[in-house]
């Protein structure tokens, strides 16, 4: 089967919302807790099957997170259960970073340094199981506190902004003279 | 000026620790508490400049740090004064890197998956800005508790380990 990738990235119109909106509910794919209309404008990819149907949607959301204190979006993608085994889950994040990347070469300062994704998916998990991705360029860095491994993607050349503030509550350092790891630093 | 790289990763010969031992102490390279017999034993290239004379030294050392949970070599370089500002840190890191993996391609299971860094030196912290660092294929993963820079680079093909307990006694914080 072959599917289109629209990049609809800062484009959405309110009948695309509706449209969104309306794939997620029949997958049943939001948690309640998550606005459906406030998420749907976070979308970055619409895959469509060969008939135009909807059949997967990505969005992504900047999140600074205590371990990295750099701007980066939050990747997040639902694929409809009826196109899985497709191997469209690279193909998709690959066209995102693209359509993020070109977004951020255009503002200065950039609004994200790249890309980063939490695999909940114990599928994805198994299946992507090196440190470096190489196919996708996704980095480990570390576990969420869910326990699900956080991949990063930076785009090309771009370079760290000054660092987000931490929580006062996690300010402590260690002294610099000394080697000996005996303080706590960011687990975020 | 020329510089060659030598491999002395798990070969480090009683002669040559005296040396790099020596070479440190001209230097004044290591703070005080570090024992400097043990830390020429992590030795993983030794840079020579072209009469033969140590001019460099980088070293690892197996660390699981809290925010990866993975064995990884904690990599230190030291490069003399007078040798400094000649371009080797991308050298020297690049044949360690390629030291440590094709160790750990000899291994049964690796004792590491790959380097991790902490950008002690400001030249190298606002020379280097960017995220991906590209001739070294270092990504930035965050900033320890000095406020340094981190960053991770992983052998090509190795696989994530079954992360290591928080609650355990290797953890260690950077």
């Amino acid at each position: 089967m072959t599917f289109k990738y629209d990049a609809v990235w800062k484009k959405i119109t309110p009948e695309l919302t509706q449209e969104i909106i309306a794939f997620w509910t029949e997958e049943n794919a939001l948690p309640k807790s998550e606005a459906p209309e406030a998420r749907a404008q976070q979308a970055v990819i619409v895959m469509r099957d060969e008939e135009g149907k909807i059949a997967a949607v990505c969005t992504s959301v900047i999140r600074v997170l205590p371990r990295l204190r750099q701007p980066m979006y939050y990747y997040r993608t639902f694929c409809a259960k009826k196109h899985r085994g497709h191997h469209t889950v690279q193909s998709m994040v690959n066209v995102a970073k693209t359509v993020l990347l070109e977004f951020n070469k255009t503002m200065q300062p950039p609004e994200a340094l790249g890309v980063m994704v939490e695999l909940e998916n114990s599928q994805l998990v198994s299946q992507y199981t090196q440190a470096y991705h190489k196919a996708s360029d996704f980095t480990f860095i570390g576990y969420s506190q869910r326990e699900f491994p956080i991949f990063v993607h930076y785009f090309a050349d771009f370079n760290l902004l000054p660092p987000a503030p931490l929580p006062t509550r996690q300010q402590q350092q260690r002294p610099r003279q000394q080697k000996i790891r005996t303080t706590d630093g960011i687990t975020g | 000026m020329k510089f060659t790289y030598e491999v002395v990763w798990n070969k480090v010969s009683a002669e040559l620790s005296q040396e790099i031992v020596a070479f440190w102490l001209a230097e004044n390279a290591l703070p005080g508490e570090e024992n400097p017999l043990n830390r020429s034993k992590q030795a993983i290239i030794a840079m020579r400049d072209e009469q033969g004379v140590l001019a460099g030294v980088s070293t690892g050392i197996v660390m699981v740090v809290k925010r990866l949970r993975q064995p990884m070599y904690y990599y230190r370089t030291f490069c003399a004064q007078r040798f400094r500002n000649n371009n080797t840190s991308i050298p020297m890191m690049r044949a360690s890197q390629e030291a440590l993996r094709e160790y750990n391609l000899g291994l049964e299971k690796p004792e590491a998956i790959g380097i991790l860094i902490e950008v002690e030196s400001e030249l190298l912290s606002t020379h280097y800005t960017e995220a991906f660092w590209a001739p070294t294929s270092f990504s930035f993963i965050g900033y320890s508790s000095l406020d340094l820079i981190l960053r991770a680079y992983y052998f090509p093909g190795f696989v994530l380990m079954k992360p290591v307990p928080l609650n355990s006694p290797i953890i260690k914080t950077l």
